[in-house]
């Protein structure tokens, strides 16, 4: 036994494999296609970034495959996904690397394996893109470059899952005999400084020690003797002439160069690919604006108009599974009547009143992985860079706002691939603003009560003034917290790609099952929770049951807060309206469901008969509507939002999910002005739980997620009541006064305190250490 | 075919020609902007066709078979020489 553990069978002992490349070289595809869709996704143990794993099986064994983000060196600089990527491979945790690289470009992705080839751990160069490289006049010699690198190389197209097994079978072959390949060689000078680096950080003849101090030669990493490090570099730079870090970089560049000249096969001709024809058009100075809104306004049609086939069979479906069914089973047990209403009114109720955005979700989901992965998105970004710039703000912050508008949690994550700290940190701060889906069904539910004429101008009005808050929030920070310049723009246009139905499918999916399972467990919780305060009251005898919502702890609570609120332009007698903007800070989602949940209980409506038979024929009629709605969807393309139909109250009402009698509720408990005060403050109050955790995750710092949280209530609080006040002036002229002129005081105050802040911490005030002058 | 300005042999990447090949002489900047610049195959020595330009001060480049859009900064780091000079 105690053999056994020592020396792990092959079939029990499982072999991690990483997957590794520069940016767009097709690691996801790749790992896809090992893994097909059984794979996890998870977060690094205490780190920042996401890392993809799964499985797959080579004989008995059970191979995990480890994707990690795209990385262009092992040396220092870039982005935070860059630097996980370094860090797993440094770190020894895989048994074999698989190095992909994009065959249509081995000159600059050779750098990378160059470095790959020093750790001293067996490799697999995989040719991705064989195809793309053949079209333009390549190909690459395998076994030639077998023979110059000395490790197993092979060519796939992994779109096209074309090599999958050639690939499997290498992976079983390079377990079995693990070969290594060969490492560039340094200048003799070098190689001594390198020996003398070991021995003075301690390290013996192990290659982990040579890597750090190769690493450490070249500044890439730190030793505690910085003096033996700067007397190694000195040395170097005395005997030769040149710097280390030039020599060192020279040796990997010349490494690279043998490997080329040995396997490519270049017809030598130049062809204009249509790639090439593409960009001439997308990127044209005239032309390259209107196309990317062209392509932002599709985005939205794509999204609402696709996503409106859908939306009424997924509200059938789901009041016939959700609300009927369990209502029909448990009355046909005769549970109690609570029992029946928290479970299948409250909960389910609540279920159904946010599944039917997955359509517009998944459809943005998916028109937004066509924009990255057809490669429009590094173009959008480039057209885009210089209005940015003028802004005062990083090249690269569009994709995130974009991104945004589905949901901020992306959005946020997405930031990750700005290189720059505090580039990094100015874009995630805005994201908060950026109107997501969730946001949508309450401006819907408003919009059919009191704006049904102008819903579209409205709801337009309100993602704009998302994103000059957003802006000017950036602009706020970067002239007083996060001084410094934006990073030097530099952005990889990688080929025009028509993407594969399968890796859209399996990308959409990914990003939609987490979206769903967010959704489910927050408003299940959070409906639970609002049931069961509003159902019990405390009283000097104790906790009691009480049938009046008003008198609940959820509405002693509500009413208690609710004068805080009442310069916005909410009575007192409103309180589900505070209390939907309580549980809307969980997730924004459920703000109609409160309120839904809280006008419901007020009217205190008798229990429904729900009957099994009905089942059968709802969900037929589910179906039925998207044929229905799929006609219907040509008249979507002039009016996105699908505002035409909104002037009738069903539509409407079934788009927001919100119930006739609580849109009437709606109508009764706010003025016009209220109404759009409460709107602003919805939509830039406070990120929701989700956002506020990959703010936390993504910048590291508790401080600046409260930060963003406290700027977002201060701005929320101060636009929607400086709103309101104005246009009520001559309601309450005095009041308004007051509370107008204390907002502007309160918003100087704060920037001005932002301002002193600003010059008086060192590290934001710093010159950034990348920018070139 | 090339404008330059400057009486050095030498010249920025900015004052290139659209659809010229040239030389990479030297860089400009730190060592984080060079080694950022050798990371996307831009280091002296490299030869690349400016493709395409957006306005006057931003380009996208070709190196080998890949592409690079370049901001106004970097374009400035960038000294090139006419590639049958070099």
């Amino acid at each position: 036994m105690k053999e056994a553990q020592l020396q792990p069978s092959p079939t029990v002992a499982r072999t991690t494999v990483a997957l590794i490349g520069n940016p767009n070289s097709g690691k996801s595809t790749v790992f896809n296609l090992l893994t097909g869709t059984h794979q996890t996704v998870g977060n690094w143990p205490g780190v920042t970034v996401e890392r993809k794993s799964g499985l797959f099986a080579v004989d008995e064994a059970s191979v995990e495959v480890v994707d990690l983000p795209g990385v262009y060196s092992l040396g220092g600089g870039g982005a935070l996904d860059e630097k996980i990527a370094r860090d797993y491979v440094l770190s020894d945790e895989a048994d074999l690397i698989v190095n992909i690289v994009d065959s249509n470009n081995l000159e600059r992705q050779f750098g990378l394996t160059a470095e790959l080839c020093e750790l001293g751990k067996p490799v697999i160069i995989l040719l991705n893109m064989a195809d793309e490289a053949e079209k333009r006049g390549r190909s690459v010699d395998t076994e030639a470059l077998e023979a110059a690198i000395g490790c197993p190389a092979l060519s796939i197209v992994a779109t096209r899952a074309r090599g999958r097994a050639e690939l499997v079978e290498a992976i079983e072959r390079a377990i079995e005999a693990p070969r290594v390949p060969r490492r560039p060689g340094y200048p003799e000078a070098v190689e001594r400084a390198i020996d003398e680096l070991v021995r003075s950080m301690g390290g013996g003849s192990d290659l982990c020690d040579r890597i750090a101090a190769v690493r450490v030669l070249e500044g890439t990493a730190d030793t505690s003797d910085a003096s033996a490090a700067q007397a190694a570099r000195s040395r170097v730079e005395r005997s030769t002439g040149e710097t280390a870090v030039d020599l060192v970089a020279d040796a990997r560049f010349g490494f690279a160069e043998r490997l080329v000249s040995s396997a490519l096969r270049d017809s030598g001709e130049k062809r204009t690919t249509p790639s090439d024809r593409l960009d001439r058009v997308v990127l044209n100075r005239f032309l390259g604006l209107p196309i990317f809104l062209v392509m932002m306004y599709l985005l939205f049609v794509v999204s609402f108009a696709g996503g409106n086939v859908f939306l009424d069979f997924i509200d059938r479906a789901s009041y016939a599974l959700f609300v009927l069914l369990p209502g029909a089973l448990l009355e046909g047990f005769h549970a109690p009547a609570w029992i029946v209403q928290l479970v299948s009114t409250a909960v389910g109720g609540a279920i159904r009143l946010v599944l039917p955005f997955m359509a517009p979700v998944g459809f943005t989901f998916l028109f937004l992985t066509i924009l990255e992965e057809s490669g429009y998105m590094a173009r959008g970004t480039f057209v885009m860079e210089r209005f940015m710039r003028r802004l005062g703000l990083p090249g690269k912050t569009l994709v995130p706002m974009v991104i945004g508008f589905g949901c901020n949690v992306p959005a946020v994550m997405s930031t990750r691939s700005i290189e720059n700290p505090r580039d990094r940190l100015l874009v995630a701060m805005m994201q908060p603003f950026m109107s997501c889906s969730a946001r949508l069904v309450i401006y819907m539910a408003f919009a059919a009560v009191f704006f049904r004429r102008d819903g579209g101008q409205v709801v337009f009005g309100l993602y704009l003034l998302g994103i000059v808050t957003a802006v000017l929030t950036a602009l706020l920070l970067g002239k007083t917290v996060l001084k410094g310049h934006p990073q030097p723009f530099i952005l990889d246009l990688p080929p025009y790609r028509v993407p594969t139905a399968r890796g859209l499918a399996i990308s959409v999916w990914h990003r939609l099952k987490i979206y769903i399972w967010r959704v489910g467990r927050v408003i299940a919780t959070a409906t639970v929770c609002i049931y069961l305060l509003s159902s019990f009251a405390v009283s000097s005898n104790g906790i009691r049951v009480t049938s009046d919502p008003g008198k609940s702890i959820l509405g002693t609570a509500g009413r208690a807060i609710t004068p805080l609120f009442h310069p916005m332009g909410i009575r007192e007698d409103n309180w589900p309206a505070t209390l939907g903007l309580l549980t809307g800070a969980v997730a924004k989602e459920i703000v109609i469901g409160t309120l839904n949940g809280a006008y419901s209980r007020e009217r205190a409506t008798a229990l429904p008969d729900y009957r099994l038979t009905e089942l059968g024929p709802e969900l037929r009629g589910a179906v039925a509507t998207i044929p229905e709605n799929a006609a219907l969807l040509v008249g979507h393309v002039a009016d996105p939002l699908g505002f035409g139909s909104m002037r009738s109250d069903r539509s409407a009402a079934a788009y927001s999910g919100a119930s006739q009698a609580t849109l009437r509720e709606l109508g009764a408990n706010f003025t016009l002005a209220g109404a759009l005060a409460y709107l602003i403050f919805v939509l830039l109050y406070i990120p929701c739980v989700s956002t506020m955790g990959a703010i936390r995750r993504e910048t590291g710092s508790w401080r600046w997620t409260l930060y963003a949280i406290a700027w977002g209530v201060a701005v929320a609080y101060g636009l929607a009541t400086l709103f309101y006040q104005t246009v009520t002036f001559g309601e309450h002229p005095a009041g308004s006064v007051v509370w107008i002129s204390g907002v502007v005081v309160a918003m100087a105050l704060i920037v001005r305190g932002m301002a002193l802040y600003g010059r008086r911490t060192t590290t934001g005030g710093s010159p950034d250490p990348e920018s070139i002058r | 075919m090339m404008h330059i300005n400057t009486q050095s042999d030498h010249f920025e990447l900015s004052q290139v020609e659209e659809g010229s090949t040239v030389r990479v002489a030297s860089l400009a900047g730190s060592q984080g902007i060079k080694r950022r610049l050798a990371s996307f195959g831009v280091r002296t020595g490299t030869t690349l066709r400016l493709v395409q330009r957006l306005g006057s001060r931003r380009a996208v480049l070709e190196i080998g078979f890949g592409r690079v859009a370049l901001g106004a900064e970097l374009m400035q780091a960038i000294r090139v020489l006419p590639e049958d000079e070099a």
